[in-house]
């Protein structure tokens, strides 16, 4: 009966241990260190880390016209834009040489999900799929902005367009491309607005 | 006796396991820790990471508490050596086992891609129904005065 006792005494001892050890890992698995925050600076300054104002461009440089577009990932305007007219700039401007069209990254200030969208084009341009990330991002707007971790859903996009799922990972959590993304922004942020 | 506090130990390294990976299905854990190239988080977001509605995880958290709680009851008193916890134990780690068996062949065959976390949880169950379904085939002894 003694025995049968402190084999319990044991049994319930290492019960808890596995518990404790258990509960730590996943608290630290839940509350683990945040990428690094993307802060939009003050456009005055220098460029941030170097990053220059490229964009990411359709058609070719000699064309006619050339169109500078700057848009905001969570924007729902620039989606129904993305979603609706732009498959035609694509089909029938681009192809014919009439337009360059170049892509500005402008994520707007409030809009808390938008930086780190940006973020999943560029990682996307990186292996050279921009715009089919942008589509699925600007397709699937409502889903990733109302989520509480949308880096989810853009590994679940990278996937889908085709896009080695670890290197975009990689370049998602450090934030590689935000220089670029600042740059794109700044440029615009200096152009004469007329509203 | 031993062999349900054996399947008390698992049970919970289950719960644990399965509460890992309902918390990343509800967005609490932004990313799984995993080896190989994103296996457990492919699973865990496809289509098939829900079962009739429900998380699969959620599933998981639920059957280790139950498997927990019976192990548990059976070791009060004296329950110790009586079979019918056992019984329990091995009927409901053998569904588990199908149900594990079902959603390998859905990593291995639809899904092509296999989760760290989830062959864990089917390594666990596997052991309790050996464990209890072992325990059957002893012949059952009374508790020591």
């Amino acid at each position: 009966m003694a025995d049968a006792g402190r084999s319990l005494k044991t049994f319930y001892l290492v019960l808890g241990l596995i518990a404790v050890i258990g509960i730590v890992l996943i608290v630290r698995a839940a509350t683990g260190r945040p990428a690094a925050p993307l802060v939009m600076a003050e456009c005055s300054g220098p460029p941030l880390g170097g990053g220059e104002a490229t964009g990411q461009a359709l058609g070719p440089d000699s064309a006619p016209v050339r169109i500078d577009e700057y848009s905001d990932f969570e924007c729902p305007f620039c989606a129904r834009f993305a979603i609706v007219t732009m498959p035609d700039v694509r089909q029938r401007l681009i192809p014919t040489g009439k337009v360059r069209w170049r892509f500005m990254d402008f994520p707007l200030q409030g809009h808390t999900k938008s930086p780190v969208a940006h973020v999943a084009a560029a990682c996307a341009a990186d292996q050279g799929k921009f715009w089919e990330m942008e589509e699925a991002l600007y397709g699937d707007q409502n889903a990733w902005v109302e989520d509480s971790r949308p880096e989810r859903k853009f590994v679940e996009y990278a996937r889908r367009v085709g896009l080695n799922a670890d290197s975009f990972r990689v370049c998602l959590d450090t934030r590689r491309p935000w220089p670029k993304i600042e740059a794109n922004r700044c440029s615009g942020e200096k152009l004469p607005s007329t509203t | 006796m031993r062999h349900r506090m054996a399947v008390a130990a698992l049970a919970l390294v289950g719960l644990l396991v399965s509460t890992y990976l309902l918390l990343f299905k509800l967005g609490v854990v932004g990313s799984l820790r995993c080896v190989g190239s994103g296996g457990c988080e492919r699973v865990n977001t496809s289509a098939w990471s829900s079962f009739l509605g429900v998380p699969v995880a959620a599933l998981g958290v639920a059957g280790y508490l139950v498997l927990l709680g019976v192990a548990m009851y059976g070791l009060g008193g004296d329950r110790a050596g009586q079979p019918e916890a056992t019984w329990w134990l091995a009927a409901l780690s053998g569904l588990g086992v199908l149900f594990s068996l079902y959603l390998l062949a859905l990593e291995l065959f639809v899904i092509h891609a296999v989760c760290l976390w989830c062959t864990v949880s089917g390594v666990t169950i596997l052991a309790i129904f050996v464990l209890s379904a072992g325990a059957l085939r002893k012949p059952s002894r009374a508790p020591e005065p």
